[in-house]
């Protein structure tokens, strides 16, 4: 972990992209946090720039409309609220009334967010509460209600659920990095009482690092997949030297260490996290164990791309990557050899290999602790991916058993289904929005509530698509926002796809199906743009290609009387 | 450690906080002859030297100590 001192100076770092801005409101003095964000984000590459407002202003801040932190335009506003201040608080208040303080401040904070609602677009980042006990009812105090402890942590609950509520919010879990580093750590007395700062310097990185884990994925950073070794990373021991029968995995000792581990993964996998194997095995000996070995948890149907060979590392993970058509900054590697680690870091800059412990026994505690697998989405109805890439892999094969593209096409018996945007999938969209780089023609990052918005706004036509074909579904596959220039225009002010659909004609298809609709609303006109990213140049003039008419500088225009229908392979229902 | 080693450590930390080559950073140098030296500096200084040289000032030290030969001869106490 970076120190205080190292964030401090990385924030006069210069970061080239888009700037985002962060408003920081503490009930107590927040200069050093807010150094501390920055810094971290500069260091991430996130050109973030912080302002940090005087402490224990949130109230003025947020009720007026004509404040700093509005005039600021934040994209975020971080919300700190020290248990040392709100102690205070509670002391205060008559005692009469204390058993309902976490009631009564909770709503406090849904009227913080509410405002924020109303007067901004930011997005909330609620940093949760620390812990501190007065000690002065001794332990009894997880008896009594009227005991501070007790309330805090009533307050941290009844949080969880209003956050749960509100898809603006985002959690940062400052709690769980206390109970890590423990109180003594976390709280620095003299730094408290010399300049009102509830966190010691030692605990300001962790923070920092929490805040930008959710921002990252906010922007559209997060990892996708993890590429697994096998020997004595899934198991111990060595599949070819030792055989079936003599590798460590469940039972007595230590193959728990895997079974747990293997537990993990699995467990990421049914979150939606894609698993690769990538081993110098031959095929058949590595295999062996996901079809014979009675105790292993993972299954060959977990892991999406298999690949046991006797190639370098490097080349099979650029294979897997090309496969699963991911980008390489989401791909984690996971292998106990540093020999494996050093050559796949120096030959692929943009992977993360996490520099495992050399005791196994730690592998999982350390891997918990990356928080590689941050989210500010979730899918209620677990996406199989694995599945879909299984799938994938088929239709790959069946694809070179034909003698064109057109005839394989024509095979596959594709269906398009088109959908307003509605609730059930809101978060879905907003996943895609964050998730998809290449097929993305503007790169606006999407939140669930923002859909929402778009949704009920009667300023916007939005749709996304559902592709399914004789083998099995696509899923959601694309998105288009448009938004309602005048009665006569629409701009589309988002296009994006998943990579699964590419080079299916659905582009094409989509496009059909749009003009329709917004000639059948009575539409002339449809504007578009291109934002070029260092990701999605496979897109560039696209709209060109499709007839509309190319106005210079990325901007394109098309007369909807004169559109062409473009050829697709797919139907509509 | 000898003061001299001290001081000079002192006035390294000092100057990277500074981040300013016009000031003149000697043991005469306090926080009542320069405005940078706020209370947001003095806590970045006196963490500096914490981490430094792996001591602790109190509480009353933090609030007291204003200038550079202070600094000095509450470190020096410290690890003697």
């Amino acid at each position: 972990m970076f120190s205080f001192k190292e964030l401090r100076k990385a924030e006069k770092l210069k970061v080239d992209g888009r700037e985002y801005k962060m408003a920081v409101l503490g009930n107590s003095a927040t200069q050093f946090l807010s150094a501390a964000v920055s810094g971290y984000a500069k260091l991430e590459g996130v050109n973030l720039k912080v302002y940090d407002t005087d402490y224990n202003q949130i109230e003025l801040q947020l009720v007026d409309q004509q404040s700093d932190t509005y005039k600021f335009d934040p994209d975020f506003i971080l919300l700190w609220i020290s248990t040392e201040k709100m102690y205070e608080e509670f002391l205060s208040a008559p005692s009469i009334g204390r058993d309902k303080f976490a009631e009564a401040y909770i709503e406090k904070i849904k009227k913080y967010w509410k405002w924020i609602g109303q007067k901004s677009n930011a997005k909330v980042l609620q940093l949760n509460f620390t812990e501190m006990d007065d000690k002065v009812v001794g332990q009894y105090s997880l008896k009594t209600d009227t005991a501070f402890i007790f309330q805090i942590r009533k307050l941290n609950y009844l949080l969880q659920e209003a956050m749960k509520k509100n898809c603006n919010v985002y959690p940062i879990d400052v709690l769980a990095i206390q109970i890590d580093l423990g109180r003594t750590e976390f709280y620095d007395a003299v730094l408290y009482y010399n300049a009102k700062m509830c966190i010691a310097k030692k605990a300001l990185p962790y923070i920092a690092k929490s805040v930008i884990d959710v921002v990252k994925v906010i922007l559209g950073r997060l990892k996708k997949c993890i590429i697994l070794d096998l020997d004595n990373t899934l198991w111990g021991g060595n599949i070819g030297d030792d055989g079936l029968s003599h590798i460590e995995i469940g039972g007595l000792g230590k193959g728990y260490v895997y079974t747990d581990i293997q537990k993990w993964f699995k467990q990421l996998k049914e979150n939606g996290v894609i698993l690769a194997v990538c081993s110098k095995n031959n095929e058949e000996t590595a295999k062996e164990p996901f079809l014979k070995h009675k105790e292993m948890i993972l299954r060959l149907e977990d892991i999406s791309v298999f690949i046991a060979n006797w190639n370098d590392k490097a080349s099979n993970i650029r294979l897997i990557q090309k496969t699963l058509d991911i980008g390489m900054d989401s791909i984690i590697f996971i292998d106990d050899s540093p020999f494996e680690r050093n050559l796949v870091r120096g030959l692929i800059s943009e992977i993360e290999v996490p520099e495992l412990p050399e005791d196994p026994a730690y592998y999982l505690e350390f891997l918990r602790g990356c928080n590689y697998f941050e989210r500010v989405s979730y899918d209620k109805i677990a996406v199989d991916r694995t599945r879909m890439y299984q799938i994938e892999l088929e239709r790959k094969r069946l694809e070179a058993s034909f003698e064109t593209i057109e005839d394989y096409l024509m095979s596959l018996d594709m269906v398009g289904i088109i959908r307003s945007f509605d609730e059930e999938q809101y978060s879905r969209i907003a996943q895609l929005s964050q998730r998809s780089n290449q097929f993305n023609l503007r790169t606006v990052r999407y939140t669930e509530s923002e859909i929402r918005n778009i949704a009920e706004s009667n300023n916007y036509m939005a749709f996304y698509y559902f592709l399914k074909d004789r083998l099995g579904d696509y899923g959601i596959v694309g998105v288009v926002i448009m938004e309602k220039k005048s009665k006569n225009e629409l701009f589309i002010e988002s296009w994006f796809m998943s990579c699964r659909a590419l080079k299916r004609s659905m582009e094409q298809f989509i496009m059909n199906e749009l003009v329709g609709k917004a000639k059948e609303k009575g539409f002339k006109k449809i504007t578009a743009e291109y934002i070029p990213t260092t990701k999605n140049e496979m897109v560039y003039n696209i709209y060109g290609k499709m007839g509309f008419t190319d106005l210079l500088n990325n901007q394109y225009s098309l007369d909807i009387d004169t559109y062409k229908k473009q050829k697709t392979y797919i139907r509509g229902v | 450690m000898d003061r001299d080693v001290i001081k000079q450590k002192v006035i390294e930390i000092c100057k990277d906080i500074f981040e300013d080559d016009r000031i003149d950073i000697t043991e005469n140098l306090c926080s009542s002859n320069i405005d940078r030296w706020d209370s947001l500096v003095q806590l970045n200084i006196l963490g500096d030297i914490e981490d430094e040289f792996d001591i602790r000032f109190s509480l009353d030290e933090t609030m007291s100590l204003k200038s550079i030969k202070e600094l000095v001869d509450a470190i020096e106490s410290k690890i003697k």
